[in-house]
């Protein structure tokens, strides 16, 4: 059985300008274990795919089916305990807590999930030291740079053992060095532990490092090409 | 009409010679107990809800404008001396041994907690001068047969009293009854001769009944004993005469 | 979790340190304001009652049935110590004392000055108080001597121009029928807070004043302090109905001098006005902060209900640090209040001009002494407190308003 399985997801936008539809009738599955960008020209409906899949918006049609869960039939307060226990989240403005420090932001979503001080500080230091940012653990977010910042967030979407991690256009405020980083941390994470990746970019040198590369227009899959 | 003229002459000499004879039977009527220079020692009960005083005293008096009483029981208050000379009121009290002058208004107050004024214990209103005197005919009053003279003031001279009722007994002369009405012409005080007794060959009124405004008669003066002192003077009225009384 | 709810509340409060610490001030600006107005009010109210009701009129007030209004000193009623004793025993009355009054005339030399006498059982008063009162002079006078002291409120003593040791005459009218009349040797002078009083009472010890009317075995009145004065009113039934006295009257001074109680309640509500409108502006103004800081974290919000944070969790956070925001001023409102009411306590404002003669007209002294009455500040500090609370409901309403993605 695949981790995710999307079956004729349709989601339509409707505005004064008229009707988008902005995903249109996906069917697709993703395996554990995967590292698979979605990619395709700006307003394809990739945001619109991701947000489906980690439950954050819901679709018109269609199902969505994580793991054993159907989360398309999930009640709005479910779908965030859903969240913080099964996907790991990755965002473009990276969207750490302002107030926490990178440990503690890292350590905040195992203390939602309730894991003991000692075991989540413990864990939160070992995934700030897998993304290499040990050496600013107790740096607040504003003292650290966006490249930082975007792995202190990879090590908090980590931090809650997730099924998988879904993170839209995750490099698109980095530099191209930062982007190397951030990439070799996530492949490595893929290749070591298995963590399934999901993520949507424009970045060619993002695409070339995906094992599986799902291409949208206008909301279709266009193609869905195994590297 | 001649007749009706010739009439109301007749009218009018008989009213004004009714008038004199009004003034003057008031005057004999008030003569009694004032024409002679005396020494008198009375007895004054007050029962009120709560309690009954008897108070006696001596008193020295001449005309009704010179008096002097002094306590001689209850102890407490024995001792305690009034005075009045003229319009002037005093009051000695042996515990502070000192003779206090009293305003004049106080003639019209109530004296220690009776329905007696100072005015009754010490000499006596007259209503003689001051007083416009109308016969009103005769009245009954405790069933003997009495002269009823309103007394009103004259429009010069400011008296405490809006009105007064003489009753004057027809069968000995003395007044039997006064009210006084005040300016609602309310009975603000009424006073009652209730016996008549002859004192040292004086016919006198020798026990009066003293009723306040709520209408019962709460305070009774009994003359227990009356004598002329024909050698009294006015000049025997002095505040230092009180300090040297003996109880 | 709700260590984490407090660190983040905690921390929110540093994110916009202008704001929070003007919204602090905001804050200890309304409860200063508040303190200010009601411990001077409620000072000025508790000083009248204590000085004409606590001092001279009593608290609770028991008497013959038919001696109010006229106090007439007929219509006092037989001393019976028995009785007293087990008022002065009963668990919510503080002290209870005798006194015995009447009208009187005091002079000395050309001067004479109607007054009110007071007989009062010194020792069952508690001497402190009346030593307090002592204007000048000494109570160190012996009971029952051949002279009577009498202690003359002050005012009345310069009317009479006299001095320490004088001997005044007083008359007047004493118990059924007897005139009263003694000699009285000043001993003392009195403030007693209220000119009207100060011109006319003359204190006398209660001995001497039963043998000065003549009125020996009898109380005018007998006054009660209760253990806590203010429940005066309700207390009063009670007590007449657990220390039954035949033909008694028992009344408290609510009920005795109503038009005090209505200027006190009808003044005291023109404060709470004041202080509506003052907690009004305050709170438009809070509500306005909290608006713009709600719409600021808003993005906040909605990632976090995408990483999976509740909404609950949120709002209390928020809710939180609105109270730590309210609490930062409702202290330092709370210590200033505090200490400027503290330092009025100790140095009474004196009032000047034009309102001082007002209200020396209407029988007051004119100082204004606060009230160091502890819940005023913590009364006030609530309401604060709810208000912040209530104004932050605006933040938790757009916390469970906010979706899971960023539209
Ligand atoms: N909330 C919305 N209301 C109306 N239309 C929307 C809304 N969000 C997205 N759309 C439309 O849906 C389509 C897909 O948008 P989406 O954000 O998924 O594109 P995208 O592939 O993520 O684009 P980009 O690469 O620019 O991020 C677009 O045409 C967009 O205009
Ligand atoms: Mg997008």
């Amino acid at each position: 059985m695949s981790l995710i399985q999307l079956n004729d997801v349709l989601k339509i936008y409707t505005s004064k300008a008229g009707d988008v539809t902005a995903v249109d009738h996906v069917s697709l599955s993703i395996e554990a274990g995967e590292f698979t960008a979605i990619v395709g020209p700006s307003g394809c409906g990739k945001t619109t795919l991701l947000n489906a899949i980690g439950g954050l918006d819901r679709p018109d049609k269609g199902s969505i089916r994580i793991g054993n869960s159907d989360i398309t039939g999930m009640s709005d307060k479910a779908l965030i305990d859903f969240r913080l226990n099964n996907i790991g989240f990755v965002f473009q403005a990276y969207n750490l807590i302002p107030v926490l420090t990178a440990m503690e932001n890292t350590a905040f979503i195992m203390e939602l999930q309730g894991v003991k001080k000692t075991e989540r500080l413990q864990r939160a230091m070992d995934l700030l030291s897998a993304v290499g940012i040990d050496g600013k653990a107790n740096n607040r977010p504003n003292q650290l740079s966006g490249g930082q910042q975007q792995r202190v967030a990879v090590a908090r979407a980590l931090a809650s053992h997730p099924q998988f991690i879904l993170a839209d256009e995750p490099t698109a405020n980095l530099d191209s060095s930062s982007t190397g980083q951030l990439l070799d941390i996530m492949a490595k994470l893929n290749a070591d532990e298995g963590m399934t990746f999901l993520f949507s970019t424009h970045d060619q040198r993002v695409i070339d490092r995906a094992r599986r590369v799902i291409t949208l227009e206008d909301g279709k899959v266009i193609s869905d090409v195994h590297v | 009409m001649k007749t009706l003229l010739a009439f109301s002459f007749l009218a009018c000499t008989v009213l004004q010679s009714m008038g004199q004879d009004v003034t003057a039977l008031l005057r004999k009527a008030e003569q009694a107990s004032i024409q002679h220079a005396s020494t008198m020692d009375m007895a004054i009960t007050n029962v009120k809800p709560r309690y009954t005083k008897v108070i006696n005293m001596r008193t020295w008096s001449i005309g009704n404008k010179h008096s002097l009483a002094v306590i001689t029981s209850p102890k407490r208050d024995s001792g305690l001396t009034y005075m009045r000379a003229g319009d002037d009121l005093y009051m000695y009290s042996p515990r502070i041994d000192r003779v206090s002058k009293l305003p004049a208004s106080m003639l019209m107050q109530g004296w220690m907690g009776t329905d007696a004024q100072f005015d009754n214990v010490l000499g006596q209103s007259s209503f003689v001068d001051d007083f416009h005197h109308d016969y009103q005919g005769k009245v009954d009053v405790n069933g003997a047969p009495c002269h009823l003279i309103a007394c009103t003031p004259k429009d010069d001279v400011a008296v405490a009293h809006a009105r007064v009722n003489v009753y004057v007994s027809v069968q000995h002369g003395g007044w039997v009854r006064m009210q006084f009405f005040n300016r609602r012409d309310q009975v603000s005080q009424q006073m009652d001769a209730l016996r008549y007794g002859v004192m040292d060959g004086v016919l006198m009124p020798v026990e009066i009944g003293m009723t306040g405004k709520d209408g019962v008669q709460r305070t009774t003066m009994e003359v227990l004993q009356w004598r002329k002192r024909p050698d009294l003077t006015e000049a025997y009225f002095v505040p230092s005469r009180m300090t040297q009384l003996e109880p | 979790m709700s260590g984490l709810v407090v660190r983040m509340a905690w921390r929110n409060l540093g994110r916009n340190r202008r704001r929070s610490a003007i919204t602090g001030a905001a804050v200890a600006f309304a409860l200063f304001f508040a303190i200010m107005i009601r411990s001077m009010q409620l000072g000025i109210y508790s000083h009248m009652i204590d000085t004409v009701v606590g001092g001279m009129a009593g608290y609770v007030q028991v008497s013959d049935s038919a001696y109010w209004p006229s106090q007439d000193i007929d219509l006092s009623m037989v001393a019976d110590k028995d009785w007293l004793n087990q008022v002065n025993a009963h668990p919510n009355v503080e002290s209870a004392s005798p006194r015995l009054s009447g009208f009187g005339l005091f002079t000395l030399a050309q001067h004479s000055e109607v007054g009110q006498w007071v007989g009062v059982d010194f020792t069952a008063e508690g001497t402190d108080s009346w030593i307090q009162r002592l204007d000048a002079g000494s109570y160190d006078i012996p009971d029952g001597q051949e002279v009577m002291p009498v202690w003359l409120g002050r005012r009345m003593a310069e009317n009479l121009n006299s001095r320490l040791g004088d001997t005044l005459i007083a008359l007047g009218q004493g118990f059924r029928g007897s005139p009263a009349s003694g000699r009285l040797i000043l001993a003392g002078t009195l403030k007693l807070g209220n000119p009207q009083l100060e011109s006319r009472v003359a204190i006398l010890h209660l001995a001497d004043a039963q043998f000065f009317s003549g009125a020996e075995g009898m109380w005018g009145q007998v006054l009660i302090t209760p253990k806590q004065p203010e429940k005066s009113l309700a207390l009063t039934p009670q007590l007449a109905n657990d220390l039954p006295l035949a033909n008694a009257l028992w009344s408290s001074w609510e009920e005795r001098m109503p038009e005090l109680q209505q200027a006190i309640e009808a003044d005291s509500a023109g404060g709470i006005v004041m202080l509506f409108i003052l907690y009004m502006v305050i709170g438009f103004g809070l509500l306005g902060t909290m608006i713009m800081l709600a719409s600021e974290r808003q993005r906040e919000f909605t990632m976090q209900i995408a990483l999976g944070v509740r909404r609950k969790l949120l709002a209390q956070m928020m809710l939180l640090e609105a109270f730590f925001m309210s609490l930062l001023g409702v202290i330092a409102g709370a210590v200033m209040g505090r200490a400027v009411t503290f330092y009025f306590h100790i140095n009474p404002p004196q009032m000047v001009g034009e309102a001082a003669e007002a209200m020396e007209s209407q029988g007051w002294d004119p100082v204004l002494p606060p009230s160091m009455d502890l819940s005023i500040i913590s009364t006030h500090a609530l309401v604060v407190v709810i208000l912040t609370m209530l104004v932050s409901l605006w933040a938790v309403s757009v916390v469970y308003r906010s979706p899971a993605i960023q539209r």
